[in-house]
């Protein structure tokens, strides 16, 4: 007889940790999901906030927030993406405390894109070596560098993204098409003169 | 495989320890707190409710070994008219 396979906890799925975290109330299942998300929440704190100090404390405050609302969590979406919705709306609202003002999207910066504008393809963005593209996303306006970041680095559905933001589908796709637009326009502008990357 | 945006974002993954000791020192925390209140909540509303002049539970609320403690209930403790 084959002998009984006991599971360890690392191995156990987000949610078989967050309904034995509800019913032990053992610190212990939530110290593996923070082990395994902890690293992308603070990447992205940093990448939205640009400032190591506050993405430390924003890390910290998303955690606790996680924490707190554990139990509220329905599973409608992964817990990743419930987690990353977290952070990301935790950074703008930090954002636009910082700078009381809401400037987050595109249109806020006065370059509204036309409809007619042509669709710049997913591969203009991926295609970007790494250290140009970081340099683009860092002058993109908050809100665009958010929306690009979920559906890039997230692979988040068009939906998911919606209930991040609060958007309907169709306001999502327009707004991450006007993102995509601002990225080529401060590409352009940057790198006009060196359009071929060499290194 | 990894496109630009992910290598770009794992370039940053490297988070401090100390965030680590301060979450989960908080989660502990938050832990104790809802076990202390779990075990003291029912026992206090119950001592409220009785210097109101209600009735107190007919079972002990505390977590523990129930079973035993019906029976060592002293009788002075018995209100009049009420079985063991």
């Amino acid at each position: 007889m084959a002998p009984a396979v006991t599971k360890k906890i690392v191995d156990y799925t987000d949610s078989e940790l967050i309904a034995r975290y509800l019913r032990d109330q053992n610190t212990m299942y939530f110290t593996v999901l923070y082990r395994r998300y902890a690293g992308k929440v603070f990447a992205k704190c940093i990448s939205m906030l640009a400032d190591e100090g506050q993405a430390r404390d924003a890390t910290q405050d998303i955690f606790i927030k996680v924490l707190l609302n554990l139990a509220k969590f329905t599973e409608q979406s992964s817990f990743s993406t419930w987690v990353y919705s977290i952070t990301y709306n935790y950074c703008i609202d930090m954002i636009r405390k910082k700078k009381k003002m809401p400037l987050l999207f595109t249109e806020d910066v006065g370059k509204v894109s036309k409809e007619t504008d042509p669709e710049i393809p997913d591969s203009v963005l991926l295609e970007m070596k790494q250290e140009r593209l970081e340099k683009v996303i860092d002058r993109l306006p908050p809100g665009d560098k958010a929306i690009l970041m979920m559906k890039y680095i997230d692979d988040m559905q068009i939906r998911e993204i919606g209930d991040v933001l609060g958007k309907t589908e169709s306001a999502v796709k327009m707004q991450i098409m006007r993102a995509k637009q601002r990225s080529q326009v401060i590409y352009d502008e940057l790198y006009s003169n060196d359009p071929i990357e060499n290194n | 495989m990894k496109n630009n945006f992910q290598q770009w974002q794992s370039d940053f993954e490297r988070i401090p320890p100390e965030i680590e000791d301060r979450v989960l020192q908080q989660a502990r925390t938050f832990a104790a707190f809802g076990k202390v209140v779990e075990v003291f909540v029912p026992n206090a509303l119950g001592a409220v409710a009785l210097m109101i002049g209600g009735e107190a539970p007919t079972r002990p609320v505390a977590h523990g070994p129930a079973e035993h403690l019906a029976d060592d209930v002293p009788l002075w403790r018995i209100p009049p008219g009420r079985d063991r």
